[in-house]
């Protein structure tokens, strides 16, 4: 934090649609790193740290992280670690992982990875035998079993309450999309979306239609994180870790739609923290990264976030602002989950690199703060801030 | 009470049954949990008390009346056994007496096909269901008032 660490490396595999990866899930975490540490300017036997995460959903051999530095030559493993909880909610506290170890000395250069492989379990269905069991007892009997529907019910209510219409949902899809297109490595490169598909295309779970969806993809990326002292030695250009917070409200880390958060993306304790501890507003910053499960947990987590309030969300997202280069507040500059791929939101971390160093496909002016949000509705929640200005 | 049939089809799973979830599960009655200690009252039934941490518990029936704070109306299949029942309905619905408790369910009935925010309902329990590795649950469903 405080920008004593920095990234300097990213790297990702080709990102394939679900289940069309030629690669296992190890073999694409590989080609990730190996892409990281490249560009880094790095060897592997410089690599000493190793972070990812894994839902019980996963293959969990993508968490085999001794095999992958022996196979990769890494010139040892002296911090292996996985955030709680592992969902989308932390993409960022993976990287914040990263730079805890770092600054704490435990290691002198972290990789962060995720790595997916969606052909045999997908996130986007119900899961499990005759018996629904712990949270999912109160809601997969009622056919609330996947993330669509009940993320569906949140953003209904939530959109009820502060006066919401479909087309503030369209603009986030619509910026996604729109950024795609000048992004060879998104999945849907090359596949435009206007609105008058957004609204005519087909439900999914109302008030979501299929656009308002994330994808489901095979690939990985990964990070390499650290000091800012050996980052002045490399070739890249850093980008500093600011901060990263992660957290939850007090009692907010229980499911059903009771608890004070309701209808929200229980990200208010992230924005409370992030603005009070880095000593930014939201006003500072020039291009976000705000993870899009579906496209109304991301309009939550903006309000949530203190970018407008809830009631002047739908307006404050519209007429542009959400577009690069100058829209005011571009998101999702590489086409974020729903265009370019779904690396469980850890791609989003390596666009907000990208866009501190100068190297977005759509690329924001003068960049000095760069914000990625992970995932919001599954507390703990993360975000993390890179600046391009050294400590 | 009167009891109807399961609106989404057997094959879907059904809720475990356990001893923090019996009460609400197979008594065909509103039964909430209540801490013995802090008297607080939560919903879905668990371990620990959200207020105070206590670990002891009673179940107490409550009117199963109450408006709908949203719904959704689901297209896509997420689940084999529901390839022929989209779209349906879920709700959550807000008890009156109760202020801040929801609960999910499905709207059986009239209007089942048009959910609205502010609908008001009152709950029905289906018959016992019978699942092979547990004893008989009822699920809540909720009908226009």
């Amino acid at each position: 934090m405080n920008g004593r660490t920095a990234v300097v490396g990213v790297g990702e595999s080709v990102y394939y649609r679900a289940g069309r990866s030629p690669y296992t899930v190890l073999q694409l975490a590989a080609l990730a790193i190996r892409n990281a540490v490249a560009d880094a300017g790095l060897e592997m036997s410089d690599i000493d740290g190793l972070v990812t995460w894994a839902t019980p959903l996963d293959d969990t051999s993508t968490l085999q992280a001794a095999s992958l530095a022996s196979w990769l030559g890494f010139g040892g493993l002296s911090f292996s670690a996985a955030p709680s909880s592992g969902g989308g909610n932390v993409g960022a506290a993976a990287v914040t992982l990263a730079d805890a170890a770092v600054t704490a000395g435990y290691a002198k250069h972290v990789v962060v990875y995720r790595a997916l492989a969606q052909g045999k379990t997908r996130y986007g269905h119900a899961h499990g035998g005759p018996v629904a069991t712990g949270q999912a007892a109160y809601r997969t009997p009622y056919g609330l079993g996947a993330p669509v529907a009940f993320n569906a019910i949140l953003s209904m209510r939530y959109m009820h309450q502060f006066g919401i219409s479909q087309d503030a949902l369209a603009e986030i899809a619509l910026a996604s999309y729109g950024h795609a297109q000048s992004n060879p490595r998104a999945v849907m490169y090359g596949r435009p979306l206007t609105r008058d598909q957004y609204h005519s295309s087909r439900w999914i779970a109302e008030p979501f239609h299929l656009y308002d969806c994330c994808q489901e993809n095979d690939g990985a990326c990964a990070l390499v994180v650290t000091s800012a002292e050996r980052a002045e030695d490399l070739a890249s250009r850093p980008a500093f870790i600011q901060m990263g917070v992660s957290g939850m409200q007090p009692k907010g880390g229980y499911w059903g739609f009771n608890d004070d958060a309701y209808p929200s993306g229980r990200y208010r304790a992230i924005g409370a923290e992030l603005w009070d501890r880095s000593g930014v507003r939201p006003a500072d910053i020039n291009v976000a990264q705000f993870y899009e499960n579906f496209t109304g947990t991301t309009l939550m987590a903006i309000a949530d976030l203190g970018f407008c309030r809830h009631e002047e969300v739908e307006s404050f997202v519209s007429e542009g602002r959400l577009r690069a280069p100058n829209g005011g507040l571009p998101i999702n500059t590489s086409g974020g989950n729903l265009a370019e791929a779904y690396i469980h939101g850890l791609q989003l971390v390596v666009e907000a690199v990208r866009q501190i160093r100068g190297e977005s496909v759509n690329q924001v002016p003068k960049v000095e703060l760069s914000l990625s949000v992970a995932g919001p509705g599954t507390p703990p929640g993360s975000a993390i801030l890179f600046s391009s200005c050294p400590p | 009470m009167t009891s109807a049939g399961r609106y989404l089809p057997e094959g879907l799973p059904l809720p475990e049954v356990s001893d923090f979830t019996r009460a609400f599960l197979t008594t065909g009655t509103l039964a909430l949990q209540r801490c013995r200690v802090c008297q607080s009252i939560q919903h879905p039934p668990s371990e620990i008390c959200l207020a105070c941490g206590g670990m002891y518990f009673n179940y107490e029936p409550h009117e199963a009346r109450g408006v709908i704070s949203s719904y959704t109306i689901v297209h896509h299949v997420t689940h084999r056994a529901l390839q022929t029942s989209v779209p349906y309905n879920v709700v959550v619905v807000a008890l009156d007496e109760l202020p801040g408790i929801h609960i999910v369910g499905n709207l059986i009935g009239a209007r089942a096909k048009t959910p609205t925010i502010g609908l008001r309902v009152f709950g029905q329990w289906t018959a016992p269901l019978e699942c092979d590795s547990q004893e008989p649950v009822r699920l809540l469903q909720w009908v226009a008032a």
